[in-house]
């Protein structure tokens, strides 16, 4: 009886375990998702709204223009993945983890563009009446898209034996993890790894050269979720197999394309947001060593960029220095470098002996002595050295062996001008201090820092020097930051105190920092450098919400803590901590783990 | 940039078993915190090639002792020597000396791999600093080569070689154990100290645990243990102190230890009056000797 009952209802709990999120025949949920991507597709050639008045001039029929292009782009995508999910030869290495997932995603991202293209349109030119025909059909048409593609089935069983909507729902967007990809011929391999960092340049150069705000929120929206959807399509894991294979192929790719950037910017405002990103991100990846690899949390460390941008500043010759010394810029750096140094250590070898909150407290009060020591320093409160709040103005600019970095350069027929210049320089100094990151890393010292931050107690049993070693980390974050602060004084013009403040609407701060290192990843290289990126691009280009920034910002880091813990960019070693990893075996919670009693 | 590799271990096996040269020697030591003093005048010896068993009922001071051994606590009063020197009373610099210890409460470094684990364990025992590691020059490349090899060495020793890339966290609860003593093992000590290694263990796993211990003193390595599985200790050890109240009540073979009343009195209290007499006591003492005492309430 109970065999015969069983048998009678495997057939369809096996269909059950993939049920959609709305109930439709997978092929009509196939077509229909087919045939809203083109509609969508095709709804982009036609005009969306009356004037030019709304930034990307939606108006010409038969030419797609600005929030029209995202939508474009996502519809295509969309369409891809549909007919690679089908099964359509040729295009199913597109998605080779799950299927159905990214077509909800990009369906999604796609939707999210169109629909806010259109409410922004009514909202800023004043009322639904400013929507030519060609906005409805692509509303409806993404719409449509977007019902067929939760109609798909699932990728993943369900574990519940009936899920509810929301379970339903949260089940499509996981994937399976694909399966090892067949060997393909070396050129190949590292013609996709160059083709994969060439279109991830063409996506960060179109965001920053985005000219109005809806533009940008349009291309965050497709990007984030097109971002997921690629991952879900497990094609990241494909790439990272790929370029944890050709390694030295995967950094040269990366700084070629970051070499290549100011090339792609006609427009200097432009490249001083890159160049602003670089420094940005070199101070957070210095931080990483600090707080991802030794697990010491420094809420000052912006006070050794300040370090280092004062050193830079005093003997850079400016008139209103002074000490009224010009020295050679490598002299500079050293000096920077080393006046960080002696303030890491300094600062470190009386707080290191405190643990984990009082550090932090400790730290943030030593980031705003140092902002109001140098605002004191102007004459009055104290002997004049710094010249108070009004800083040292009129830096110039550097001039490297007959290379004036503050005049256009005209180099392979492209200008350069002072910002592109400046972002070259920069990169020299985030390609050593990625290296730095990265030698120190993976080694007995790299080793010995991450011991330190999983339980001190067992590393000094392990015979490690515990205070040393931390007060090593500290003094190489500093030195770091100094290094980026020579250059970022000569990029500013200027160096004020209010630059060095703990929080401000502008990165690079103290709590920025530290957010970009949190959000893009502890304890990686690329993480802090993304992290950064999306700290800086985001106010930079929506100056419109800089009243809301913090309270947009707290919210972000919130919802990555609940979903994402590990940051954008997981380790390896957090990628295992904090996710289903195959290991089996694996002691429910933390049993003999815990750090109570020695 | 060089390596610098120095064999520690108490020599080869045979000349530890041939004489009794002290390795570890601690004398009058004291430890108070506040007005409680947790160990008091307490004298050990272990000598090379020995097993020593430290027994005790919970709250003796065992671990407390331990601490004071390794640094990690500064003792009130009284010296410990390894091998002649006296110690400092800073771990890191202990285990330089030749002291590895495990941990009652496994601490290993739950987010590092097993090797990454063991490789920290060879820290006291390589020299590469920042420079060398920023370098990358040869001598960097050799060092890291023979630490990953000892690790390996030690992994296949213990029975986790097939887990290195594993993160010890995700490691069932036994292999933990043994991890741990793996990573000890690394640091090439002439002693080495384990804080109840068979806690929590099944009769299999304990069985595992104690031909892991003679594998161990094989290679030359003195070892003091605490452990609350009599059957364990009194197979194991060569000699047993008992700690009780902070004050060694005695020393000796296991028959020795096993006889002595005051043993039994601290473990199982004193008969209270018209009650069992000395029969009892004997067959409780029987039952003691064959049943392994304290394993309940002994997981804090």
């Amino acid at each position: 009886m109970t065999t015969t009952t069983s048998e009678t209802t495997t057939a369809p709990a096996a269909h059950r375990e993939h049920r959609p999120v709305i109930g439709l025949p997978p092929t009509a949920a196939s077509i229909g998702a087919a045939v809203g991507a083109v509609v969508t597709f095709a709804s982009t050639f036609l005009a969306w709204t009356w004037t030019a008045e709304f930034p990307g001039d939606l108006t010409v029929t038969g030419y797609p223009g600005g929030l029209q292009l995202l939508t474009l782009t996502g519809a295509l995508l969309t369409l891809l993945f549909v007919a690679a999910g089908y099964g359509v030869r040729g295009l199913c290495w597109l998605s080779p983890g799950g299927k159905n997932g990214p077509v909800l995603l990009f369906a999604l991202g796609t939707f999210a563009t169109t629909w806010y293209t259109v409410i922004a349109i009514a909202v800023k030119l004043g009322g639904l009446a400013n929507l030519e025909p060609g906005g409805y059909v692509a509303a409806v048409a993404s719409l449509i898209t977007l019902v067929a593609a939760l109609g798909l089935p699932s990728d993943v069983a369900h574990e519940h034996p009936s899920p509810n909507a929301w379970q339903r729902f949260v089940q499509s967007f996981k994937a399976p993890t694909p399966e090892e990809a067949a060997p393909l011929p070396g050129w190949a391999e590292i013609l996709i790894i160059a083709a994969a960092f060439g279109l991830g340049l063409f996506v960060f150069t179109y965001g920053i050269d985005t000219e109005a705000a809806e533009l940008f929120i349009g291309y965050i929206l497709l990007v984030a979720f097109g971002a997921t959807a690629v991952s879900r399509a497990g094609l990241n894991r494909r790439l990272a197999s790929l370029t944890s294979k050709h390694k030295n192929v995967t950094v040269t790719a990366a700084f070629v394309s970051a070499f290549a950037f100011p090339f792609t910017q006609s427009n200097d405002a432009y490249a001083s947001i890159g160049t602003n990103i670089l420094i940005f991100a070199t101070v957070a990846l210095g931080l990483n060593v600090v707080v991802g690899l030794a697990g010491l949390l420094d809420l000052g460390y912006v006070a050794f960029l300040g370090v280092g941008a004062y050193t830079a500043a005093l003997v850079s010759g400016s008139p209103s220095s002074t000490i009224g010394l010009q020295l050679p810029f490598w002299a500079a750096v050293l000096c920077g470098a080393g006046a960080s140094l002696i303030f890491g250590v300094v600062i470190g070898a009386p707080t290191l002996r405190l643990h984990g909150d009082y550090l932090a407290i400790v730290t943030l009060g030593f980031g705003e002595i140092f902002r109001i020591t140098m605002q004191n320093l102007d004459g009055s409160s104290g002997p004049d050295v710094t010249n108070g709040s009004n800083g040292i103005p009129n830096i110039p600019d550097l001039d490297l062996f007959g290379f004036n970095l503050g005049e256009p350069h005209t180099i392979l027929g492209v200008e350069l001008g002072r910002f592109s210049n400046y972002y070259l320089l920069m990169l020299l100094f985030t390609i050593i201090v990625v290296t730095v990151f990265r030698r120190s890393d993976q080694s007995r010292i790299g080793r010995a820092w991450v011991a330190i931050r999983e339980d001190e107690t067992a590393a000094r049993a392990m015979g490690i020097n515990a205070f040393r070693l931390k007060l090593l980390a500290f003094a190489l974050g500093a030195t770091l930051a100094g290094m980026a602060g020579t250059v970022q004084a000569h990029v500013t013009f200027t160096v004020t105190p209010a630059q060095y403040k703990f929080v401000e609407a502008v990165p690079p701060n103290s709590a920025f920092l530290l957010a970009a290192v949190i959000l893009g990843g502890m304890g990686t290289v690329s993480g802090p450098l993304i992290g950064a990126s999306l700290l800086y691009l985001i106010p930079a280009k929506l100056q419109f919400m800089s009243d809301y920034q913090l309270l947009l910002f707290g919210i972000a880091l919130i919802l990555l803590m609940r979903f994402r813990p590990e940051g954008l960019i997981a380790d390896r070693r957090k990628q295992l901590e904090f996710h289903e990893t195959g290991q089996l075996d694996a002691p429910k919670g933390d049993i003999g783990l815990s750090k109570a009693g020695v | 940039m060089t390596t610098d590799i120095e064999p520690t271990g108490a020599g080869s096996p045979k000349a530890a078993a041939g004489t009794a040269v002290p390795v570890l020697q601690a004398t009058g030591v004291t430890k108070k915190f506040g007005g409680l003093t947790a160990v008091q005048n307490v004298d050990l010896q272990v000598n090379t090639g020995e097993i020593v068993g430290l027994i005790g009922p919970n709250g003796a001071g065992k671990t407390t002792f331990f601490n004071c051994l390794t640094g990690l606590y500064v003792p009130t009063d009284g010296t410990v020597t390894y091998k002649g020197t006296v110690l400092p009373h800073q771990s890191h610099l202990v285990t330089k000396a030749g002291i590895a210890r495990t941990f009652q409460n496994i601490r290993l470094f739950a987010n590092m791999t097993v090797l990454e684990n063991v490789l920290v364990g060879r820290h006291t025992r390589t020299k590469e600093g920042l420079w060398s590691a920023l370098l990358r020059g040869p001598g960097f490349k050799k060092a890291e080569k023979e630490s990953e090899e000892r690790a390996m060495e030690l992994l296949e020793f213990t029975g986790l070689a097939a887990k290195r890339d594993h993160l010890a966290r995700n490691l069932p609860y036994g292999e933990q154990r043994k991890l741990e003593i793996a990573r000890a093992l690394a640091s090439d000590p002439g002693l080495l100290l384990l804080d109840e290694p068979t806690a929590g263990m099944n009769p299999q796993e304990t069985r595992t645990t104690q031909d892991l211990v003679f594998a161990i003193r094989d290679q030359g390595i003195a070892v003091l243990v605490i452990e609350h599985d009599m059957r364990f200790i009194f197979n194991l050890c060569d000699r047993v102190a008992v700690l009780v109240q902070g004050e060694k009540l005695v020393e000796g073979t296991a028959e020795v230890v096993q006889a002595d009343e005051r043993v039994v009195a601290a473990y199982l209290g004193t008969p209270y009056e018209g009650a069992p007499g000395a029969e009892e006591v004997s067959e409780v003492e029987a039952a003691e000797a064959h049943s392994t005492v304290g394993k309940e309430g002994d997981t804090k």
